[in-house]
């Protein structure tokens, strides 16, 4: 007569769902380290989770090699039901040497003895497995091995107005009364004349420069921003810079070296972006820097990965209270192409 | 693959692998606490008096850090091993907020912005009343309904056992076998599979409603919400916290890069955050019965938007902005 206790898991149950739980850890253990060995991990969490990742996954892995050795011994240490000393409705004991960890075996083994109540019924632990198994099956199917979708930045890129700055815009800058005239070079001079043309440099209020290229044979004068010394700037920071005044004027006039996506806006003018993620991909946000060239771009289509080297302002866009960072290329060679980084800026 | 089906699987992913180191620790630590722990030990050692033992239940993560997803696991095994679940609450709501490496963080987020002691000292000081309060609330609802509140794989031991024939004073039963080094460590990975996969499967569940949430809200939305409604900013972060589902180490940064919201709306979505999210819901219940889960929703709802309302009035009043302070940088 098959033992039975009554109420409780059969050994079967009991090894099926040990297994089971050591098959589905053990690969979710596995999937984690992987994640972290196939850099995988920076498409959906920020770095400080990377580490943590990776010994997540080992420790898991620890874990389920730890605990199929316990029920190795375990199935090792099992009384057949048909044994002698096993008989029907008896009373169990700690001699009486059946599974250790289930009701009735011994009881200063394992905690799932006192897991009683808890559901162990076979359709819940066959619906639990499929759950977990779930994020192992996208690692297979190669999930995640991208950023967030073309269309999930487009619609975040929605709403965003071109400045259309006047074509005059530098000239009026640098002939606002409040601007003043700066020397052109280290040395202090004011005004030099150099290939036929006489250049002047202004600073406007915003703390921006402004050189004056004006041909000597006569004719209209040119304006261009100046450029300052070369820094790799982040979206982060020129965002950043952008609520508070005093940043701003720090800020401005600098000349920003920055990569990130191309979203055109106009003949000259177009949206740098990248994304940011703090914690993961629910906090991610889009940072945006607005690109204004001295000629029209073209050869570059929208999401393309840029390089471009411009000079930092802050402007208000049309419908907005808010400053964003406008990076002015001096030349139209200050926007080329790039190769693809990571989406998001950490 | 369809462009949404793709969003959603990174922000499933997002959330559930942030999650999942955090499970892992906090199921190895509820196994050494099931092995190593003495029933009742650190009941024997908590004060007899109600209010102080919440209070201290509040400030157990400074020794147990934790955040939100390992507490729960952890929080289960300490109920079991009889804890008072009013103190568990307290545990388990304030432990993610008040432990060493939450309020580093949350210094650090906000040193540039000239407000890490303020924030700190608001998140620390409210999370601690929010917990305290919600745990006397749970206490009194503990008196009436018992271990009717929780479900049988939370209900302490003794209670569990007392089939067992009772023991007897003066008559010692024969103390069992001191269980070999290699039993305890197969004890113990019984029990920290057991919950890492138990707390898993919600977890999994809890990211799928939030990428879910997250694919119909975005935070720009409830950002631009909060700012045209001043009054809603309160509740609005609270909303996002809930969704976003963010681990209360790294909940900090996020909040600062608000720059525009005012510091009761910060504090809102540092304070709520760590206490109640989609996934941490799916995974209470795990731990307890749904006249407790409503419960400790209401309580906490209720209590963080009192005290941040109340903050954001009591700044009002004093003319304090509630903004970033001023910081002079220059750029390298």
């Amino acid at each position: 007569m098959p033992h039975s206790h009554s109420g409780c898991q059969s050994p079967r149950d009991y090894f099926t769902e040990q297994l089971l739980s050591i098959l589905v850890c053990g690969a979710l253990g596995f999937v984690a380290v992987q994640l972290y060995l196939n850099d995988q991990l920076k498409h959906i969490i920020a770095p400080i989770f990377f580490v943590p990742v990776l010994i997540g996954g080992i420790g898991a892995l620890a874990l389920v090699a730890v605990r199929a050795v316990t029920v190795w011994r375990e199935a090792g240490a099992l009384v057949p039901a048909d044994a002698p000393t096993c008989q029907q409705n008896h009373t169990h004991t700690a001699a009486c040497n059946h599974l250790p960890g289930l009701p009735g075996g011994d009881t200063t083994a394992a905690a799932p003895a006192e897991d009683h109540g808890h559901s162990h019924d076979m359709p819940w632990v066959f619906a639990r497995t499929l759950i977990l198994v779930f994020p192992v099956a996208l690692f297979a199917m190669g999930i995640p091995n991208s950023g967030f979708s073309k269309e999930y930045q487009e619609k975040q890129l929605r709403g965003e107005k071109a400045l259309n700055l006047d074509p005059k815009a530098l000239e009026l800058m640098a002939k606002d009364p409040k601007s003043k005239r700066v020397p052109i070079s280290k040395d202090g001079t004011m005004e030099r004349t150099v290939d036929g043309v006489t250049e002047r440099l202004y600073e406007a209020e915003s703390g921006l420069k402004i050189r004056e290229v004006t041909p000597v044979a006569g004719g209209p004068a040119k304006y261009v921003v100046e450029p300052g010394e070369d820094t790799v700037m982040t979206f982060n920071e020129l965002n950043d810079a952008a609520f508070d005044a005093d940043k701003r004027r720090a800020y401005t006039g600098k000349t920003a070296i920055m990569e990130g996506r191309f979203k055109r806006l106009g003949d000259k003018e177009f949206t740098l972006y990248r994304m940011k993620m703090t914690c993961c991909g629910s906090d991610a946000v889009m940072l945006k820097v607005r690109i204004l060239a001295p000629l029209a771009v073209n050869g570059f289509g929208d999401h393309d990965w840029v390089r471009i080297r411009g000079v930092v302002q802050f402007m208000k866009p049309p419908g907005s209270d808010r400053y964003t960072p406008v990076l002015q290329l001096p030349q139209i060679t200050d926007v080329e192409r790039a190769d693809y980084k990571n989406e998001y800026e950490f | 693959m369809q462009a949404s089906i793709l969003d959603f699987l990174i922000n499933f992913s997002g959330v559930l692998w942030q999650a999942m180191p955090f499970i892992v620790l906090g199921a190895v630590i509820a196994g050494i606490l099931e092995e190593f722990l003495p029933q009742d030990f650190i009941t024997k050692l908590l004060p007899k008096a109600v209010v102080p033992a919440v209070m201290i239940g509040a400030v157990l993560g400074l020794l147990f850090p934790m955040c939100e997803c390992g507490i729960v696991v952890v929080m289960r095994r300490l109920l079991r091993k009889g804890l008072p679940l009013s103190c568990c609450i307290a545990y388990m709501l304030a432990g993610p907020i008040i432990n060493g490496v939450v309020i580093g963080s949350t210094w650090i987020a906000f040193q540039p912005h000239n407000l890490a002691p303020e924030m700190v000292g608001l998140r620390v000081g409210l999370g601690f009343a929010v917990a305290v309060v919600t745990g006397l609330v749970v206490h009194l609802q503990w008196r009436k309904h018992g271990n009717a509140l929780l479900t049988p794989l939370a209900i302490p031991q003794s209670l569990t056992q007392a089939d067992a024939p009772p023991a007897q004073n003066g008559s010692a039963s024969p103390a069992p076998p001191q269980p070999a080094l290699f039993d305890r460590v197969g004890n113990i990975s019984a029990t920290a599979l057991h919950d890492f996969v138990d707390i898993m499967v919600f977890l999994i569940l809890g990211s799928v409603l939030a990428a879910l949430a997250r694919s119909y809200i975005t935070p720009e939305e409830i950002e631009a919400l909060s700012r045209d409604q001043a009054f809603l900013a309160i509740p609005v972060m609270m909303l996002l916290a809930l969704l976003m589902c963010l681990c209360s180490e790294a909940d900090a940064f996020v909040a600062a890069s608000f720059t525009k919201l005012h510091l009761s709306g910060k504090v809102a979505f540092l304070v709520f955050g760590p206490m109640l999210d989609i996934k941490l819901i799916l995974m209470y219940t795990r731990v307890f019965k749904l006249r407790l889960i409503v419960t400790i929703i209401i309580s906490v709802v209720i209590l963080t938007l009192v005290l941040c309302v109340a903050l954001h009035l009591v700044y009002q009043a004093q003319g304090w902005t509630g903004l970033p302070g001023k910081v002079t940088v220059t750029p390298k």
